[in-house]
């Protein structure tokens, strides 16, 4: 049975109440709901609380699943839009960054805090695009989605998410440009 | 700068194309066209190669036990009280599914009592009593119709009472509460949209939330804002006619382009 096939089979289970099977929904999406995450927001914090925003928003809406798209790609789009949605919040209550969160029981955290980092000049070229393009580029040239699928992830259509990808490169790489010349 | 220039120089900053000569040929037409190429090329392979991310088995563990903990917590959540009128409101709904029953039984079943199933001081035994005695006095064929015509009378009035609570799922009645107050400000003109015109005004964004309006069923709708309690919604009203104080506002939740919400009226 195929990845989407089985992820809409523990969905329909997850509305008949057996919690198990959201168990393995988040386990076989969980790391790339937080990759995602954490390219968008760029904080490992906010990002772990996205994830779980996400995978909240994804039981408390099971039942209104309709199989237009795979779990998968539903997940995704829930996860990028409560993403946008920590963005506005913090557009609307601007806060110091906050420090990476290790926890020091976690001793594998700080390895992969620095297998994840990225440099800070693309961090902050990152953080100048649009939330709408730095989805995008995320999902197609970070996470290496097709673009339909992006699109199907973002609830656009292909034409305005290559739109959003060539635009946001551009912006990224004249952001990169000034930071060295700078 | 064309649209499909522009396709074939990203199609060639990511190394997808099999034959790169009208591609190469396109950037060295001009300055313009190189910068483009420069650009692409630069961003792609820059993102390209961004490590995966990955939650450590501490984090992966803490994030299940977190999402049970908060999903366990929710049914006192759920449990936030309702306003006096949303009680008073069902039960006037349920009387009028009961009494619209008993009636249809009675018709079928001319030796039903339904008088011996509510109670003589009910005032709405009462009047059903004396539907009764009317329909039992008078000529039986007409009576019928009457009565009949009478219990679609009460089931509308039911359906109106029933229509005065709105049909939503999953919201919390301190939600519809503010949902109903945010229709309110949509018909009077006074909804301060939480980011379309006070954040973005980018059409891209408004073409998607047109586009989730349209996926939640209200292809015939028009985005006039958007709002955030508890989720972010989208306000959306019919197309082609002014916002007034009879216009059905609906919330569609961005979130899963779902219709949330529809506040039929001021």
């Amino acid at each position: 049975m195929t990845a989407p096939a089985q992820d809409a089979l523990l969905l329909a289970r997850v509305v008949e109440g057996d919690h198990d099977a959201f168990n393995e929904i988040m386990r076989a999406h969980e790391s790339r709901v937080f990759s995602v995450c954490l390219r968008i927001l760029g904080d490992r914090e906010k990002a772990l609380d996205a994830t779980q925003e996400t995978f909240l928003a994804a039981f408390r809406k099971a039942h209104q699943f309709k199989g237009n798209a795979a779990v998968g790609t539903w997940i995704y789009r829930i996860a990028v839009n409560t993403c946008y949605d920590q963005l506005r919040k913090q557009k609307r209550r601007p806060s110091e960054p906050m420090p990476e969160h290790l926890d020091p029981a976690d001793q594998s955290a700080q390895e992969a805090v620095e297998a994840a980092a990225v440099r800070p000049e693309l961090r902050q070229a990152l953080d100048a695009l649009p939330p709408e393009f730095r989805a995008a580029v995320v999902l197609s040239d970070v996470e290496g989605m097709s673009l339909p699928d992006a699109a199907e992830t973002l609830g656009v259509p292909v034409g305005t998410v290559k739109s959003r990808v060539f635009r946001g490169r551009r912006l990224l790489a004249k952001h990169l440009g000034n930071q060295m010349t700078s | 700068m064309r649209k499909h220039e522009i396709e074939l120089i990203a199609a060639l900053a990511e190394g997808r194309l099999e034959d790169e000569t009208e591609a190469r040929a396109l950037v060295d037409s001009s300055e313009g066209h190189r910068s483009e190429y420069e650009a692409q090329k630069t961003a792609f392979e820059t993102l390209h190669a961004v490590p995966a991310a990955q939650l450590t088995e501490h984090e992966s563990a803490a994030l299940r036990r977190d999402v049970w903990t908060q999903l366990r917590a929710e049914p006192t959540q759920a449990a936030a009280p309702v306003p006096w009128y949303y009680r008073w409101t069902y039960a006037a709904a349920g009387l009028f599914v009961v009494i619209g029953l008993v009636i249809v039984v009675d018709q079928t079943n001319p030796n039903f009592a339904p008088t011996a199933l509510l109670s003589s001081d009910d005032s709405a035994a009462d009047s059903f009593s004396a539907t009764q005695e009317r329909a039992s006095s008078d000529d039986g064929a007409t009576d019928t119709t009457e009565s009949v015509a009478g219990a679609g009378a009460d089931q509308e009035t039911a359906d109106a009472a029933e229509g005065d609570v709105p049909a939503v799922a999953g919201l919390t009645a301190p939600t519809i509460d503010e949902l109903t107050d945010l229709a309110g400000q949509t018909r009077r003109g006074e909804l301060k949209s939480f980011t379309l015109g006070a954040v973005s005004t980018d059409q891209e964004l408004i073409d998607e939330m047109t586009l989730c309006v349209e996926a939640a069923g209200l292809s015939d709708h028009d985005v006039v804002g958007d709002v955030e309690v508890e989720h972010h919604y989208i306000v959306a009203a019919p197309a082609r006619s002014a916002i007034g104080p009879e216009t059905p506002i609906a919330f569609v939740d961005a979130d899963i382009c779902e219709l949330a919400y529809t506040d039929q009226s001021g």
